[in-house]
């Protein structure tokens, strides 16, 4: 990308930080407090009895307990200090705020509230990694427990609590596997901001996330949650206490994502490098944009989803319980309103990481910026109009089926833009054969597979068949793991030298590139096959009939744990002692290349200012 | 201190990177083979006592079996039978929900059901289904129904669809204990037995296989339509059925 240099405008003070308050508070006192909150609340509203009209005191007391961790947390680690400061009328000092970023502080600053970007972005990738290696370990037991019919290598109940784990735990992780690390750490550096818009608030955005983490684990000490990552009425309102760990979980989650997407937001919107015109915006920085601005609106009606199931749980409200007027109905609207737009705020990023990567690696500018723009708005503009696709089979007005099924179908149009823009990029080009342009390719075959298999499933009379079937499962694995989460991976191997400084290891990737890949292919059309076979998802026990399908799904299910442990030792190795990068080592055109390792604190020395687009390739500059 | 750190040697590289396989594989491992320990029965099976005896049944000779269980209205009560395995303070079956059965055998089963009732969800499991003669014996008398609103508990059996092992179905519907016959409803006075039914019925078992059974009337705690507490957690209004 071409650029031109603006005159400094820092003149940073020293760093002196006040001996205040905030250079006492990290991690650990977050902890202190959260668990302090917790308790006090749980043993103050235990012993309130039982109201005749209260299904479960537990309930009230757990979920309660659950908020008071998340709220204490954030106390303890300083997170409201800023308006707390600002409300008695003693804002923070330049110093403070300089603390704050972190400034000067090494390894210390990852456990601390810190508001550089930079830090939030590491937070979120070691995070999302061990969300995926336990969401990850979830799969591996289930699959060892399909290996066999009536295997039942893991019993009926930790079977199914483990399903509904493993779901949510993955579903989270990927809502914010590109977002997260990606959008926070070269994003604001992509288009020539010193920090995000609101530093505070990406700091809250990290850390709310965080306290979800030991509340959906708890549901593993209270019984699981058995109801599959749906959680559907009226199944949520009879499980047992496990599942007020999820209500917390997504309550939590959702106030998280707000945040972080109203960041992301208002950074792009009003912190772009001058001259970075909406048209010179990195294709990257569009599809997240465009993935957070649809979880804005879609996250409030999961989060009311999550309210009322408490409120039905603890006060007996009712709103999904048919026999005192309620509907279950009304809860998978909620649930799915929010989540087929949720698959595509999981996609968006993916796809638009690899249209980041391929023009770098085939050094041609992308095909067609415009349809690309066009294929996402496309897509996110439909998805809002396609949820009931999910409810065919539920009974709810069934000619509306037609209409679904209508629109569902055309949301194949702007994604056959997105193809085309992948495939024209590469055509008649010399890709370089790096590992982020193995994940583009493998991302293309991947999500054709889950693309088709998807307009059977939204075919009305084959989804009465299909519903509730492995083949479900199977392609949205195709689409959340083999684009989504293949292109989230593509994305780390070509971040990794700027977020590290140093290469990630070649082999080590090739390694697990083909073992994920190829053990993913068998271990989903081993579940394909299975599924079109009638097999039921979520289901401990299969006929002996489904007995090979499922032996293949679990041997590529082997495969690519493999492969992913692999990609685990890679990233660890590398880090540590990777070979290191130089600052631009694909040779891309777009900002986050021009800025050293480390990054400094604010980035740019000098803001550049942009006159072209950043693709650039094979145009003299 | 970044520069002093080259890229190690490619050996070396190899048995860290095999290594961290190794090790990822068995944590993986030790995951898995500690929920599988977790996910064991605590509870000791119960096994038919087989007689010498034989019976026959439409032309075909079988040998004879017998197998005896209760059901309580709450652990105090189980107690008192001598079962005190289960923790939770339920409505509970004894001494064991898992049963080991002998294969293509005359099986009796005697029930002593000692808990209250109201009605079943679907009437369908009121009816007596896969006995030898169609009938259940309640207290020295032969019927083939309980109405609806009228049962305690059911003991169903059937098939888990894993296998082709021999199908195996059976609904018990147990009375309930009535106010009127003692005076008292169990749960009003919890740790007294009353006097209770007496269910006796035969079914004939197929091959070796594995079947799970349950009570189909809903009785967990006052948590959504009772599927709560007892019936959602494993032993105490269901278990299985091992034949072999
Ligand atoms: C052309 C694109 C797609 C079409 C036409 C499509 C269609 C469908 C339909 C009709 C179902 C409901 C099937 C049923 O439950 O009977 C479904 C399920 C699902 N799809 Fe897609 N889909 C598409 C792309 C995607 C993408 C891109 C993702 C994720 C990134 C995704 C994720 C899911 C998930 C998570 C479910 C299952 C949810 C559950 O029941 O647990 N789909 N899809
Ligand atoms: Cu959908
Ligand atoms: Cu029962």
């Amino acid at each position: 990308m071409t650029t031109l240099h603006s005159t400094s405008t820092s003149s940073r003070p020293i760093p002196n930080p006040a001996k205040s308050l905030i250079t006492k508070l990290n991690m650990g006192t977050g902890t202190v407090v959260g668990v302090i909150f917790a308790l006090a609340t749980y043993y103050a509203l235990k012993p309130i009895p039982d109201d005749p009209g209260f299904y479960n005191q537990q309930n009230k007391a757990l979920l309660a307990s659950m908020f008071a961790w998340s709220i204490g947390f954030l106390i303890g680690i300083g997170a409201f200090i800023g308006p707390f400061r600002w409300l008695i009328g003693k804002d923070l000092t330049a110093e403070e705020q300089l603390y704050l970023a972190g400034d000067g502080q090494g390894i210390k600053r990852y456990f601390k509230y810190c508001t550089d970007h930079k830090v939030v972005g590491i937070q979120y990738l070691v995070g999302v990694m061990a969300m995926l290696g336990v969401g990850g370990t979830m799969a591996m037991m289930i699959r060892t427990s399909l290996a066999v019919p009536g295997g039942h290598f893991i019993g009926a109940t930790i079977y199914n609590s483990l399903v509904g784990l493993h779901g949510i735990t993955m579903i989270v992780a990927m809502i914010i596997v590109a977002t997260g690390p990606f959008g926070n750490y070269i994003m604001p550096i992509m288009i020539g901001a010193r920090d995000m818009a609101f530093p505070r608030l990406n700091a809250l955005s990290w850390w709310v996330l965080f306290t979800a983490i030991p509340v959906l684990c708890s549901a593993w000490f209270l019984g699981g949650i058995p109801t599959g990552w749906t959680a559907y009425a009226p199944l949520s309102i009879q499980a047992g206490p496990g599942m007020n760990a999820f209500l917390a979980t997504i309550i939590i989650f959702a106030v998280s994502t707000a945040v972080a997407g109203m960041n992301i937001t208002a950074t792009v919107v009003a912190m772009r490098a001058k001259g970075m015109k909406w048209n010179r915006v990195p294709i990257f920085v569009i599809g997240a944009t465009m993935s957070v601005a649809l979880a804005i609106p879609a996250f409030p009606t999961f989060m009311l989803a999550m309210v009322q199931t408490a409120t039905d749980r603890v006060f007996n409200t009712g709103f999904y319980d048919a026999n005192v007027g309620g509907s279950g109905w009304l809860y998978a609207h909620l649930f799915w309103i929010m989540g087929h737009p949720e698959v595509y705020v999981i996609l968006l990023p993916g796809i638009a990481i690899l249209m980041e990567i391929t023009p770098v690696f085939v050094r041609k500018p992308l095909f067609s910026f415009n349809a690309a723009v066009l294929g996402f708005a496309g897509i996110a503009g439909l998805s809002v109009l396609v949820w009931a696709h999910h409810m065919y089979i539920s009974g709810w007005t069934p000619t509306l089926n037609g209409p679904f099924m209508v629109t569902t179908e055309m949301i194949s149009v702007p994604t056959g833009l997105i193809f085309l823009v992948l495939l024209g990029t590469v055509w008649r080009g010399k890709p370089w054969m790096k590992l982020p342009m193995l994940g583009m390719f493998a991302v293309i075959w991947n999500f054709l597979i889950g693309g088709i298999t998807g307009i059977y499933l939204s075919d009305v009379p084959a989804d009465n068949y299909l519903h509730g079937s492995m083949y479900v499962t199977a392609h949205f694995h195709y689409t959340l793991m083999g684009a989504a989460l293949t292109g989230a991976v593509a994305g780390l191997a070509y971040w990794f030298p700027k977020m590290t400084g140093r290469m990630l290891n070649e082999r080590a990737g090739y390694i697990s590139f083909w073992f994920t890949q190829v053990g993913f292919q068998i271990l989903f059309l081993g579940m394909f096959i299975a599924g079109a076979e009638g097999q039921p998802r979520r289901v401990v026990s299969f006929a002996a009939m489904y007995k090979y399908q499922n032996m293949i799904s679990t041997f590529g299910a082997y495969l690519v744990g493999i492969g992913f442990i692999v990609l685990l030792w890679a990233v660890v190795h590398s880090w540590r002692r990777g070979v290191i990068a130089p600052k631009n080592p694909w040779g891309a055109k777009t900002l986050e290349w021009t800025v050293p390792y480390p990054v400094p604190l604010e980035n740019f020395d000098e803001l550049p200012v942009i006159t072209t687009d950043p693709y650039g390739y094979g145009k003299g500059n | 201190m970044e520069s002093a750190k080259v890229e190690t040697s490619s050996s070396k590289r190899l048995i860290s990177a095999l290594v961290f396989v190794v090790l990822g594989v068995a944590v993986v491992g030790t995951v898995g083979f500690t929920l599988h320990a977790l996910s064991a029965d605590p509870q000791a099976p119960l096994h038919a006592t087989k007689s010498s005896e034989t019976i026959v049944v439409d032309g075909k000779t079988y040998p004879k079996a017998s197998v005896t269980m209760g059901v309580y209205a709450d652990s105090a009560q189980a107690a008192e039978d001598g079962y005190t395995l289960n923790k939770k303070d339920y409505v509970q079956y004894g001494p064991s929900t898992h049963l080991i059965l002998p294969a293509h055998t005359y099986v009796t089963m005697t029930i002593h059901a000692y808990d209250g009732g109201e009605e079943l969800n679907n009437p369908y499991f009121g009816k007596v289904v896969g006995t030898v003669g169609g009938t259940i014996n309640v207290d020295g008398v032969d019927i083939n129904a309980v109405a609806p609103d009228k049962v305690q508990h059911t003991w169903t059996l059937h098939g888990i669809p894993s296998t082709s092992q021999d199908p195996l179905f059976v609904n018990v519907p147990l009375p309930h204990v009535d106010e009127g016959e003692d005076g008292f409803l169990p749960t009003n006075d919890p740790g007294t037995h009353n006097k209770g039914h007496t269910v006796v019925f035969s079914f004939i078992t197929g091959g070796a296989g594995e079947y799970v059974w349950n009570c189909e009337y809903p009785c967990g705690d006052g948590s959504y339509a009772k599927f709560g507490a007892a019936m959602s957690a494993y032993g105490y209004m269901s278990g299985k059925v091992t034949v072999k």
